[in-house]
């Protein structure tokens, strides 16, 4: 086991440079860097111009840049915005504060709610429950988290607010607090966050729905399972050590494969909702050309996508000693 | 779901062959199974009516649409006013927008545009799939290995981002324009979906090929000194046709999806262009003054469309492919 983890660690290094750099390379030719320092400050004079490439690295060849970058990052000089010349890592922090608390709560939330459907959808086959589960978690699977977000905002809040009769929105549908709120709230802060939770957790239960439904049919199906029934075991412990087990092998790969996913959904709903975090952050930087801004949040993006690749691939072999042993 | 080998009640034009009475079954060719198969998958069924109605609607929407693409509504009572906010009525089926244009018109139009991006989309990103999947499935080993690294790799990555950042490019780099397109425009926002929607294809063709590849007519088409593209072309993708449909009518579901929320967002098409995002990113703030009109309907009829997609892509599996596992789009 620790040979494999080795093996699979030493190739996700090399990975995780030539994607960094490729990221590098595809955001400041999208960006610009220094197009957009021209943009921000307009009576800028050449010699300022030079300086400011002196200072964030931004001469000689790209391969060179990207290992100057990569060393700015690494000893944690982050440097400044070009929009309002503020420095990147408060704002970042702060983003990614906000997101994380989304991000975990609505995957809590939707792993919970979406394996459970899926287990009690297969336990009960062809029920009623799991017709409609199974047609729901389809309608959630073709639903992009936009259409979801802007059709909760219209329920929220106009129509049933309407059919209420009152005069503020039922939920609120934007911000993280009501304006003018600056200290902490407990009850305000979990109010705000129903709605853009429900937006990304949906996603989640659609996909571990399924996948944890299709996984369990195919193993509830299996001699074995036949094999530890004739033993005597109770029905419970079959479920509980013999399926459960195998199920969630292919289960585990979706974790990582929906990751991605997950991130894209929480840039969508931060977006909608006004929920300031890295969703907002980015497209805002995006916006504005920010390289300074932008790299390192992709940074930690893509390193944490080969790092969920690389714990899936070890849970798997955990899981499944063919795999290791193969 | 009906198994293969069960014989199915044929149509009653069909030859009958019950002289040799209980050894006779009926014969049919794989194809007349799997259509038999889709018309019993109720949902799929359903779908394939309500798009082909879509459909219909948004190439004849030049016909169908009661006003132009762009046109504003003159008011009924004269003068230079428009038709400006009038939630739906008999004349307006689904409103008017805040220039005074018929929603339910531009809804037509602008189904054209998110519907011929995802088709392209699938038939490219299909076409690039099937390449890749069956170049690593034949020749399999470490080639095959890098390459489903690679894809595994692509697949985790948050697509949303990546198509955001290429989407810049052109505004930034004029190779990038001349190479993806311009941008705003159809050509850009195809080939930007494609690059990141052909995983699934690659991954199933490489799987199947991978199986196939050790069968008997392989060995023959070899031993008769058949060239690895003639085996590939000719012996194997055939035999993956049904998957390959069915991962690409996955693809044109997830691709109307890409499209309509890189337009939301301002990083899709020419925002002058009417397509399904961009109107959704027209009523963008109309929520908060309560126009619910002008956001519900075109969402209901995005979400209605990519859900009878994915029912269709369903049926298909089912119909073609009656052993595969499930798998998830988009």
């Amino acid at each position: 086991m620790a040979r494999f983890i080795a093996l699979r660690a030493a190739w996700a290094i090399p990975v995780l440079f030539i994607v960094t750099f490729l990221t590098f390379w595809a955001v400041k030719s999208a960006t610009d860097p220094v197009q957009s320092y021209l943009r921000v400050n307009t009576r800028a004079t050449p010699e300022m111009v030079e300086v400011y490439k002196e200072k964030h690295g931004l001469i000689g060849s790209t391969p060179e840049q990207y290992f100057r970058w990569l060393g700015n990052f690494v000893t944690l000089e982050w440097g400044n915005s070009i929009k309002g010349n503020r420095p990147v890592w408060p704002d970042l922090k702060a983003a990614m504060v906000n997101s994380l608390i989304l991000g975990i709560t609505a995957s809590i939330v939707g792993i919970t709610i979406g394996l459970g459907i899926g287990i009690f959808s297969a336990l009960r086959q062809y029920s009623k429950f799991d017709t409609a589960a199974t047609g729901a978690s389809f309608v959630g699977i073709s639903m992009p988290p936009f259409v979801s977000a802007v059709l909760l905002q219209v329920f929220f809040a106009i129509l049933i607010t309407r059919w209420l009769g009152l005069d503020k929105p039922f939920l609120p549908v934007a911000g993280i607090y009501p304006p003018g709120q600056t200290t902490f709230d407990l009850g305000l802060r979990a109010k705000h966050m129903i709605l853009p939770v429900t937006v990304v957790a949906i996603q989640i239960i659609a996909v571990y729905s399924r996948y944890m439904r299709a996984s369990l049919l195919d193993v509830k199906g299996s001699d074995y399972m036949r094999t530890a029934r004739a033993k005597g075991i109770s029905e419970r412990k079959v479920i509980m050590h013999h399926a459960m087990r195998n199920a969630m092998i292919p289960v585990v790969t979706v974790a990582a494969i929906d990751f991605g996913a997950i991130v894209g959904g929480l840039i969508i709903t931060e977006r909608i909702f006004e929920f300031h975090g890295t969703g907002d952050y980015l497209l805002t930087a995006l916006g504005n050309g920010d390289f300074p801004q932008i790299m390192p949040l992709m940074f930690v993006i893509v390193s944490s996508v080969i790092i969920f690749n690389l714990l899936a691939d070890v849970t798997y072999a955990w899981l499944d000693p063919r795999i290791r042993l193969g | 779901m009906v198994d293969i080998l069960t014989p199915i009640p044929g149509p009653a034009d069909a030859p009958q062959l019950d002289e040799l009475e209980g050894i006779a079954v009926e014969s049919a060719s794989p194809t007349q199974l799997a259509m038999r198969r889709y018309r019993h998958h109720r949902a799929a069924m359903i779908s394939s009516v309500v798009l082909l109605l879509i459909t219909l609607a948004c190439v004849f929407a030049g016909v169908i649409a009661p006003y132009g693409e762009n046109e504003a509504v003159d008011s009924a009572d004269g003068g230079l006013r428009k038709e400006i906010l009038v939630p739906p009525n008999s004349q307006f089926w689904m409103g008017t927008d805040s220039i005074g244009r018929d929603l339910y018109s531009r809804v037509l139009y602008g189904g054209r545009v998110s519907l011929f991006v995802g088709i392209a989309s699938a038939i490219s990103a299909g076409l690039i799939g099937t390449a890749l999947g069956s170049f690593a499935g034949f020749r399999g080993g470490r080639i095959d290995n890098g390459l489903m690294r690679f894809t595994d790799l692509f697949i985790g990555l948050p697509l949303l981002v990546l198509l955001i950042i290429m989407r810049l490019l052109p505004e930034k780099q004029p190779w990038a324009a001349t190479v993806l397109g311009e941008p705003g425009s159809k050509r850009l926002m195809v080939t930007l979906i494609t690059l990141v929607a052909w995983m699934t294809t690659a991954r199933i063709v490489r799987g199947v090929v991978l199986s196939l590849k050790e069968k008997e007519f392989v060995e023959a088409a070899r031993a008769v000194g058949a060239s690895d593209k003639r085996i590939i072309m000719r012996h194997l993708v055939p035999n993956t046709i049904g998957p390959i449909v069915v991962s690409m009518t996955f693809i044109v579901a997830a691709a109307i999806g890409l499209e309509s929320t890189l337009s939301f967002f301002g990083f899709g098409l020419d925002p002058t262009q009417a397509s399904w995002g961009n109107l959704l990113a027209d009523a963008g703030t109309s929520v908060i003054t309560g126009k619910w009109w002008l956001v519900l309907f075109p969402a209901l009829v995005l979400l209605i469309t990519i859900l009878c997609i994915n029912f269709m892509g369903d049926g298909l599996r089912d119909a073609l492919d009656p052993k595969q596992e499930p798998q998830v789009a988009g």
